[in-house]
């Protein structure tokens, strides 16, 4: 028998370190915090938070864009960002839909080290983005040198199942030349 | 401490080889499967780029640990369009088994680094097994038979397999972990499933098919479905680790926890059912090659039909499979 122990003896233990390190590095890096989510990784949503089934009335704040055409019409939100799917309306709302600058800072859980989250604006994209914007209002038969975004609190009644109220609690206008 | 390494590197072994033998599957059923699922990709999930191409600049918003970081920005428009041709003609190889090995990496690379262009947007969707399904294929005997161009076999067939079966149902996990830890609150006044319920159906414009019949539903039974799900999320790896039916059991759990979503949340992951099928529908479907074409129908539904239709073919195709032994 060889004095030296073949490298393969543990190679069960080494691959599941391995496969241990790959899975939960970037989950352990998003559940202490979800703005540094690593991607490739494998992750599924969780969407963890939960309700008070015993109230009445159940609030949320909801984002919606207008368009000008005589007066504000509430849009579809592809009618603004066309082939951008509805889902990323949210995340593109947080860029100021490339008109305005966005930067946000992380901190790397266990270390010093920040990263950055931003879209780096320069005059040349902002123009970009506004000739963009305006020929998706155009295109939909609308005024394409505004729209408006609107932050509205609804209230639902849940025996009913209606709206109770709107508030209009946020509204700005971006002007697109 | 060598005692404790023997131990360890036992457990292991046996932990590997339980879950090797409980996902493994016969190199020619997977062959028949890699046409199927090509032609499904093809037919209803191709993956599509190009309308990444028009996207303005300064709409590059990328998670600080997204892979797309490191191209500094959306690549020229005609990547785009080109990656879209390049991915069609990667899947017409796979299908017809001409250097598939080639193209399903091919498809692996573009779909990885193409959503990460997607994600740049600022927000990650979780459809990563979406892109793992085309590394299974291409580390698998997936293209030994039914090919024109047959691959060599290669070693590794099993255990992709079984990296593939424990990505699974980490993916679950990671998601019944956060849940467990506010949904498990023995309190029949909170709810986590009730939350999802009541987001959709207040704020989408299509409602749920299913939703309304939840609004006010039973507390007892909200507090089960609350559990229920993060049971099914959390327990994968004793299914796979028990037996190969174990191991389906578990997928079909989870083709149903699918169907439950895309009926009362209108949150489909319909990719999912080609994911599951390596261990559903491989078999079934290789025994009644025909039944292959009831998945074309799925062309005839719009919206969440289609993906209900999906489910249901596939979770009916299973118990088939299950119960009709040869």
């Amino acid at each position: 028998m060889s004095p030296i122990q073949p490298t393969s003896k543990f190679q069960n233990t080494k691959q599941a370190i391995i496969i241990s390190l790959i899975l939960f590095i970037p989950f352990t890096i998003k559940s202490l915090e979800p703005g540094l989510e690593i991607y490739p990784a494998i992750i599924f949503p969780a969407g963890a938070s939960t309700l008070n089934v015993q109230d009445e009335f159940r609030t949320f704040e909801r984002y919606e864009v207008y368009g000008l055409n005589d007066s504000l019409v509430k849009l579809n939100t592809q009618t603004l960002l066309k082939n951008i799917p509805s889902h990323y309306f949210h995340s593109v709302l947080k860029g100021n839909f490339g008109l305005e600058p966005y930067k946000n800072t992380f901190l790397i859980p266990f270390t010093i080290k920040e990263v950055f989250e931003g879209n780096n604006l320069n005059p040349e994209k902002v123009k970009a983005s506004k000739l963009w914007l305006s020929t998706n209002l155009n295109d939909a038969g609308y005024t394409d040198s505004i729209f408006v975004l609107r932050k509205i609190k609804k209230k639902y009644n849940l025996n009913r199942k209606q709206i109770e109220s709107e508030t209009l609690i946020y509204e700005k206008t971006f002007p697109l030349y | 401490m060598k005692k404790l390494s023997l131990f360890t590197e036992s457990f292991f072994k046996e932990f590997f080889i339980r879950i090797t033998k409980n996902t493994d599957i016969n190199e020619k059923h997977l062959s028949f499967y890699r046409v199927f699922s090509g032609l499904v990709f093809l037919l209803y999930f191709r993956p599509n780029y190009s309308w990444l191409s028009s996207i303005p600049e300064a709409f590059f918003l990328p998670k600080p640990f997204n892979i797309a970081n490191l191209f500094g920005g959306f690549p020229p428009p005609i990547y785009f369009e080109i990656t879209d041709y390049v991915i069609i003609i990667f899947l017409l190889a796979t299908i017809i088994g001409f250097f598939s090995r080639f193209a399903f990496l091919g498809l692996f690379l573009l779909t990885v680094i193409n959503n990460g262009f997607a994600y740049s947007l600022g927000k990650i969707d979780h459809f990563i097994l979406g892109s793992l399904i085309f590394l299974v294929f291409a580390f698998t005997n997936s293209a030994t038979s039914f090919a024109i161009r047959p691959e060599k076999k290669i070693k590794v067939h099993s255990k992709t397999l079984m990296f593939f079966g424990i990505s699974i149902i980490f993916g679950f996990f990671t998601a019944g972990l956060q849940k467990a830890y506010h949904w498990i609150d023995f309190d029949l006044t909170t709810s986590g499933f009730l939350r999802w319920v009541y987001d959709i159906y207040f704020s989408s414009n299509q409602k749920p098919l299913l939703a309304e019949f939840f609004l006010n539903a039973n507390p007892i039974l909200i507090e089960i479905i609350d559990y229920s799900g993060v049971l099914f999320e959390l327990s994968g790896i004793i299914f796979l680790l028990y037996s190969k039916l174990s191991w389906r059991i578990y997928l079909i759990f989870a083709s149903f926890f699918h169907l439950a979503n895309a009926l009362i949340l209108n949150i489909p992951f319909t990719i999912h059912f080609l994911v599951f099928g390596i261990w559903l529908l491989s078999s079934v479907l290789f025994r009644y090659k025909k039944a292959t074409f009831v998945f074309g129908l799925a062309y005839f539904f719009r919206g969440i039909y289609f993906d209900v239709y999906l489910w249901t073919l596939s979770l009916a195709m299973t118990l088939v499979g299950l119960f009709k032994k040869d």
